[in-house]
């Protein structure tokens, strides 16, 4: 299924099926127009093929008629017989003759005068016989059974292999009840087969039948008794000449026939379905065959157009995955004015614009962070330098003494230390020097009132921390750590390395600070002021902490209420004071 | 569509399968002239038009009054819608329309009329009227004229010379030397014909009610060294090129192949009204050709 989430594989899924959908639709529609045309076409075919051989054979017919009556009602047939003699007779036989000629389908010719039962031919072998009296009457009896312009459809009587023939004749004289003579004409089944009928009937699934008004088969291409003859009385009572469903023996034929107005025959065509049914299955063959074609080539054609539109659409999605990895940098190749061009120029320049909000946003947090540094170290010096300042002036008023200027010196320091601006991060030595000046300073302030101890390790020596990271909690020993009941603090300051942190520790064994009191220490920005403690310093510290280290930098206290306090800054171990510069 | 009157099955239209028509047989009176084979054109012209299927037969000649009779009989035999005859000779009517009303198919008439039986073809005695005031304009007052009446056995002719004669007496100032009629056979006419002219050295003019017997009498005016003016009926090729050569004076136009296609139409819409007898008479329209409008008659087959 994966193969599936390519936009390009989905394109040509849907387009292809979309294509094939439409062609077997096109394809049925056409099939069924192609089925209904050839079967119409066929149809109209067949009967044109009936028709006019049809029409062949009923004018061959009318063509021996009309020469049997030409030569039956000519003024020197009549005159000969009127003349009753051998040579005229011969005559008759000579005229017979020459009407044979008139016709090619034309047999024999005959003139058979009842009277003497004698029959002249036009054959010259026995040319004029006289039958018996059997014979005349059979033969009288033949000649007379044809009516109207139909033939009558008999055997030659007068030949050894007795062949099937069709007979026109018509009798003479102005008694028809005694007729002088009578004039007839046969025309040999094959011959009229053969005329005719072979040549529509020459492919072996092809059967051709002629029938008579009783729809008896007079000549067929096959043995007539392969036929039903209640399938053909069907067929040929039907009102249509086309009929597609005609059942003989096993097999289902297509029938076709038509009318023959002057013999008044029926000339029927039948062709059997299994060979329509190879021509259609040929031709649906071929059909399937360039159906296939037709999809191969434009299922091809589809790839390489979808492929091609897919293209920009691929290049912008492998853009957007190297963008969502991280490689912002990269932009999208834009490719066209289209709705993909227009995408991908909207991706690159969100892009841009992400850079842009990326660098504001980066440059913003950096100003905050130092302006919040310097708002912290700055909450300090106004403080300090007011009380410091009014110190020197009690002592300068009161005492005008050396020991000012050594204060004085201590104070300068001090101000060093807090103003210096090479950098916010200093040395453990270096805090503890600023911090005993601002003992120094605290002593001259309050005389006797605390002392300060060091216990600085030397690996403690050499790590960088922030800048005043000591003084407030110094400071709140000194200023809240004296009480009226203990005057004197004594002030611990650790710094020593513990495992993979720094450890920096104000302890105090001043009035301590209440256990409900230090719990609230802890966030000091939200009570700024509290008993024993200055909040501002402990919120300061606090923050610098989170802002230079985050969870790994942390402040806190311990006390027993009542004779000591500990403040406890862990740091990470560092050398560098770079290394956790704000950036 | 017909059978067997000379035309090649192949070259006729072949109907759509299912709608083979009625049948309608068709006796004429001869197939040995252009006419004739005009009027047949015009029949199967209609027959395709209207769906109908034709069995047209036609005896040797005009004088095989036996053998158009058997026709008649041997078609009736078949299964036919209706019949179209055109007899031979006006004593066979009554056996006509009695065979006719046996088999019970309605009957029309055509070229030739029969009495009380609807009738598609010329008006006979108008062309005879035609023929006798061009002779009376193109001969000198008081001239003699002979008349020929063809077939004196049919109706058509005997109309031709009725009408001549009639008007000759009634309106002309020209005199009637002779007129006679065929009865038996063609060769027979002519030699009387050409007796009578070789006995009537005052005849100016001759009238002859048909194409064949007009050129009979161009050969016998040529072998007697007359000089006459000779009136014809009916225009085939032949009589056409005489009269542009100014042998023959005029001669009267039948139109063949509308006489043959009205009589077709008149029996279809009979037959599909389903009783009755076909309506009435229908007379086509004839013309005077003479050397003026002769070509253009040729060319067109028809005059302004």
């Amino acid at each position: 299924m994966k193969l599936f989430n390519n936009l390009r594989i989905k394109m040509f899924t849907v387009v292809l099926l979309v294509n094939v959908l439409a062609m077997v639709l096109l394809s049925l529609v056409f099939y069924q127009q192609m089925i209904s045309y050839y079967d119409r076409e066929y149809a109209q075919s067949a009967y044109e093929r009936v028709y006019i051989s049809g029409r062949s054979i009923d004018d061959g017919f009318q063509q021996v008629y009309t020469v049997i009556m030409d030569t039956a009602y000519s003024n020197d047939l009549s005159l000969l017989l009127s003349k009753d003699d051998d040579e005229s007779l011969k005559q008759v036989a000579v005229l017979l003759r020459q009407a044979r000629e008139r016709n090619s389908l034309l047999d024999s010719v005959y003139c058979y005068i009842p009277e003497k039962r004698l029959l002249i031919r036009s054959s010259t072998f026995e040319e004029i016989q006289v039958l018996s009296a059997d014979e005349g009457v059979t033969w009288e009896i033949l000649i007379n059974r044809q009516k109207g312009t139909s033939p009558f459809f008999t055997k030659d009587i007068f030949k050894v292999e007795a062949e099937p023939i069709y007979l026109y004749s018509t009798a003479i004289g102005p008694d028809k009840e005694r007729p002088v003579a009578y004039i007839t004409g046969t025309i040999k089944e094959r011959t009229l087969y053969l005329t005719y009928l072979e040549a529509i009937s020459r492919k072996n699934e092809n059967a051709v039948l002629l029938l008579d008004k009783d729809n008896s088969i007079m000549s067929s291409s096959r043995n007539p008794d392969e036929f039903d003859s209640d399938e053909i009385c069907e067929l040929l009572a039907s009102s249509g000449q086309v009929r597609r469903d005609i059942r003989i023996g096993r097999e289902n034929y297509y029938g076709s026939w038509c009318n023959l107005p002057f013999s008044q025959y029926s000339f029927c065509l039948l062709v059997d379905q299994r060979s329509l049914g190879n021509n259609v299955l040929g031709m649906e063959l071929l059909y399937i065959l360039l159906a296939v074609l037709v999809l191969i080539l434009s299922g091809e054609f589809l790839y390489m157009s979808v492929a091609r539109l897919n293209r920009p659409i691929e290049r912008l999605a492998a853009t957007m995955r190297q963008v969502g990895e991280g490689r912002l940098e990269l932009r999208s190749a834009v490719e066209g004015n289209d709705e993909i061009g227009y995408l991908a120029r909207s991706f690159n320049h969100m892009l841009d614009r992400m850079d842009k909000l990326i660098d504001n946003l980066a440059n913003e947090r950096a100003l905050k962070r130092e302006s919040e540094l310097k708002a912290l170290q700055y909450q300090i010096k106004p403080h300090f330098l007011y009380n410091t300042l009014n110190s020197i002036r009690f002592a300068a008023m009161m005492q005008g003494s050396k020991s000012v200027g050594d204060i004085l010196a201590s104070l300068i320091s001090l101000l060093q230390a807090s103003t210096n601006r090479n950098g916010v991060f200093t040395s453990v030595r270096n805090e503890v020097q600023v911090l005993k000046s601002y003992i120094e300073v605290q002593e001259f302030r309050l005389m006797d009132v605390f002392t300060v101890e060091f216990h600085i390790s030397a690996e403690a020596e050499e790590c960088v921390v922030p800048r005043l990271i000591l003084q407030p909690l110094v400071e709140n020993c000194i200023l809240h750590g004296p009480s009226q009941e203990r005057t004197f603090v004594h002030i611990n300051i650790d710094a020593y390395l513990d495992k993979e942190r720094l450890c920096l520790e104000v302890w105090d064994d001043g009035q301590g600070i209440p256990s409900d009191r230090l719990i609230g220490i802890s966030d000091a920005a939200a009570a700024p002021v509290h008993g024993g403690m200055s909040g501002i310093g402990v919120a300061n510290i606090q923050e610098r902490l989170r802002l230079y280290y985050g969870d790994s930098g942390n402040l806190s206290f311990e006390s027993d209420g009542s004779s000591y306090t500990l403040a406890r800054i862990v740091l990470p171990i560092s050398y560098d004071a770079e290394e956790y510069k704000l950036k | 569509m017909l059978a067997g009157c000379g035309l090649r099955a192949e070259e006729e239209a072949v109907p759509v399968a299912a709608e083979q028509g009625r049948t309608i047989g068709v006796v004429v009176k001869a197939m040995d002239s252009e006419y004739w084979l005009a009027v047949r054109a015009g029949m199967q012209r209609a027959a395709r038009e209207l769906n109908l299927q034709l069995v047209i037969l036609a005896p040797r000649d005009e004088y095989a009054q036996d053998q158009q009779q058997q026709m008649i009989e041997d078609i009736l035999k078949n299964n036919i819608d209706g019949i179209i005859v055109s007899p031979v000779n006006i004593k066979q009517a009554d056996g006509i329309i009695d065979m006719v009303q046996k088999k019970g198919v309605p009957l029309l008439t055509m070229d030739e009329k029969l009495p009380g039986v609807t009738y598609v073809g010329s008006n006979n005695a108008a062309m005879g009227r035609m023929a006798a005031e061009r002779m009376a304009r193109v001969l000198p007052s008081g001239s003699h004229v002979a008349v020929v009446g063809c077939n004196g056995q049919q109706y058509a002719h005997v109309e031709r010379v009725r009408g001549f004669c009639e008007y000759l007496q009634n309106s002309t100032d020209l005199k009637l030397s002779f007129s006679i009629f065929g009865e038996v056979d063609s060769s027979r006419l002519v030699s009387r014909e050409q007796a009578l002219l070789r006995e009537h050295p005052e005849v100016m003019g001759v009238y002859v009610t048909n194409a064949y017997m007009t050129l009979q009498t161009l050969g016998i005016a040529d072998s007697l060294g007359r000089n006459y003016k000779i009136i014809g009926i009916d225009t085939q090729s032949d009589v056409l090129l005489a009269l542009r050569q100014g042998k023959l004076d005029s001669v009267i136009s039948q139109e063949g192949n509308k006489i043959g296609y009205e009589a077709v139409q008149q029996m279809y819409e009979f037959l599909q009204q389903g009783s009755g007898q076909p309506r009435d008479d229908r007379f086509m329209v004839n013309t005077l050709i003479t050397s003026e409008n002769a070509d253009a008659y040729a060319n067109n087959g028809e005059v302004q």
